[in-house]
């Protein structure tokens, strides 16, 4: 399962992302590192979500299918709410009059793909013309929820 | 997962079989790395259960028998007592069954003590000096740490064999540990666990009674039209996904299904199980003695829901609760106080409900405690009172200080088990040992496990070696507790 990659953030991605990473840390590391470990992050309930054990336990294998105790905590959540939350409001920022360039933006940067004219008619009518954090924060957890984010191929 | 299928695992795995097999599973997930039932598991005859639920009432941090469950000769609190003569703090009370005598402060459960069996013989491993979390991971688990693998808790064996109940309640669900408030909190997650069946089997944890609602609600701040029509986004891209015809494979139909659980107990009109604030007033007031008590009133929603297994804890909180290392007396009179009544609020409730017979309520703790003896006699355990005196001069001096491994009580109601039985004796003075029915954790868990209907010797391979419910598969259940 691939979570969103901190490592990522840190190394190439605009200051704020790397500010909501940082928050994320259970130690302070320095500025300009270009790569955090995982092993750095706090095991909160979100990572645990993502399949992440618990430090002290022998693990010879890490799940390979998101359990139902998981399904819930990212559909319930307030970690992921609280990131989606604020990731729609940096992209609503980031293109404050097309919301069509938004979704190819999430769509390159997540799916590394455009997205099609079917996917589009159906996210269109959801964000409208001026698209609020909400409805961008509900169509990012739809992106992040799907198999062709969470699976690598 | 059922056993059945499991079996078949052996055989070389078509994708067709992974996809029947995992509509037989439900909810269960299925990893290339999953451990297999045990090819002996279709051998040997099944038991019949005689509980569908159990609810195990975790007294943590070692409830000391004589205080509660078997009383011994009182000594009342005055200056100049000497330690060695103190055994019990409290007078005996009688109780529904003629002859059987337990604890003052415990009046309530006193007259639910003919549904009840009880154990008087339970007995620790001696672990040389003790540790809580070690003692409660054994008692967990059937296992003493540190092991190989990571040991599930009982309620991810009967996760994993049974099945939830009703598929959109978790089968193992944990109520009252909050994960930042104990000493040893790594220890109690290491036990608090599915272990190596994986986390679709582990703990629905619920740490706050009156805010498990929360836990089953869309996310604060999302009503739940908003969380519908995501949901319906989700589904119509999923749908006009180019790819989607790539998505059957068994990792994504699981996650997808897991979702689709998700959404199913997020959105169930069962969730209100999970509200005890709908509960009526007098008996919200009934059980509310603390968190302990609402959570109690959460269980018994929960066992009305069709839950499979629940623990309610005390809590396990170092050197308070029932961790009496000094002022014992005191502080186990608020224990009391905080459990007479809900929990025989709780058997009432289930028996009129007519759910106490199918029902397996076991009262348990780590050990027991005692004035003078640390582990059992002989033992190399390090002592860890914090007051060492050998004549009482003030209160905080009153009370059973140290950790006693030797005789221990537990109280089991309904499951199909007999109702007003003693089991076993421990002895009349100190040394307080156990000396009728030991009874191990081992043989104690192949008794709970029995009642559920899982075989004591029920196990699984795990990375080449067999792993059993009850130690190496040697439990032998109690059979005179059977009704």
């Amino acid at each position: 399962m691939q979570a969103v990659s901190v490592g990522q953030g840190m190394e190439q991605c605009e200051p704020a992302v790397a500010v909501a990473a940082r928050e994320r840390l259970a130690m302070s590391v320095p500025d300009r590192m270009s790569m955090v470990r995982a092993s750095l992050m706090k095991n909160d309930s979100l990572l645990k979500a993502l399949g992440r054990p618990v430090r002290d336990q022998i693990v010879a294998m890490r799940p390979q299918v998101l359990t139902t105790l998981e399904a819930i905590q990212l559909s319930n959540g307030p970690e992921l709410t609280v990131l989606l939350r604020s990731g729609a409001e940096r992209l609503l920022a980031q293109f404050p009059e097309s919301p069509k360039e938004l979704v190819k933006y999430v769509y390159e940067f997540a799916l590394s793909r455009e997205p099609t004219n079917a996917e589009w008619s159906v996210i269109e009518p959801v964000l409208g013309k001026r698209p609020c954090s909400t409805a961008v924060a509900d169509f990012l957890w739809s992106i992040f929820l799907s198999p062709e984010f969470m699976f690598v191929r | 997962m059922s056993l059945e299928t499991n079996s078949t695992a052996k055989k070389a795995v078509i994708r067709r079989n992974f996809l029947r097999s995992l509509a037989a599973a439900g909810t269960a997930a299925w990893t290339a790395g999953e451990p297999r039932a045990l090819a002996a598991n279709q051998a040997a005859p099944p038991v019949e259960a005689s509980a569908d639920a159990c609810v195990l009432i975790w007294m943590a941090g070692g409830m000391a028998a004589p205080e509660t469950f078997d009383p011994k000769r009182y000594e009342p609190f005055r200056k100049g007592l000497e330690v060695k003569r103190m055994l019990s703090t409290f007078p005996a009370i009688p109780t529904a069954v003629d002859g059987l005598q337990i604890c003052r402060g415990l009046e309530n459960i006193a007259e639910v003590m003919d549904r009840a069996t009880l154990i008087r013989s339970h007995v620790q491993p001696d672990l040389g000096s003790i540790l809580h979390s070690r003692h409660q991971h054994q008692w967990h688990t059937g296992y003493i740490p540190p092991q190989t693998v990571a040991c599930p808790h009982i309620g991810a064996w009967m996760a994993k064999v049974l099945g939830p109940r009703n598929p959109v309640i978790p089968p193992f669900i944990n109520i009252g540990q909050r994960p930042h408030i104990v000493t040893e909190q790594e220890e109690v997650k290491a036990y608090t666990t599915a272990g190596f069946f994986g986390n679709e089997y582990g703990p629905f944890n619920l740490p706050h009674p009156l805010q498990a609602m929360r836990a089953v609600r869309p996310p604060k701040g999302m009503g739940s039209t908003r969380f519908r029509n995501r949901d319906v986004l989700f589904r119509r891209l999923l749908d006009r996904n180019p790819h989607r015809e790539f998505m059957s494979g068994y990792q994504q139909e699981s996650m997808l299904r897991s979702i689709d659980n998700a959404v199913r107990l997020l959105s169930s009109r069962h969730c209100s199980a999970f509200d005890v604030s709908l509960e009526p007033q007098a008996s919200r007031e009934a059980y509310d003695t603390g968190r302990f008590g609402q959570g109690l009133l959460l269980a018994r929603r929960l066992v009305e829901a069709g839950a499979r297994f629940i623990e309610v804890t005390s809590e396990f909180v170092g050197f308070q609760r029932w961790d009496t290392h000094a002022n014992g007396h005191e502080l186990v009179a608020g224990m009391h106080t905080e459990i007479d009544r809900p929990i025989a609020r709780l058997i009432r409730d289930l028996e009129l409900r007519g759910l106490l017979d199918r029902t397996l309520v076991v009262i348990a703790s780590e050990f027991s405690r005692d004035a003078i003896i640390e582990g059992v006699p002989g033992s190399d355990a390090f002592d860890q009172a914090t007051v060492e005196v050998d004549v009482i001069s003030e209160m905080k001096h009153y009370g059973l200080h140290r950790h006693f491994t030797g005789g221990t009580s537990v109280v089991m109601f309904g499951g199909g088990l007999k109702k007003g039985l003693v089991y076993g004796e421990t002895a009349p003075e100190r040394p307080l040992v156990a000396i009728r029915n030991p009874v191990t954790v081992t043989d104690l868990h192949a008794t709970i496990m029995t009642a559920m209907g899982i075989r004591p010797d029920t196990g699984f391979d795990v990375e080449g070696r067999p792993f059993y419910v009850t130690q190496d598969g040697r439990g032998q259940p109690l059979a005179e507790l059977f009704a």
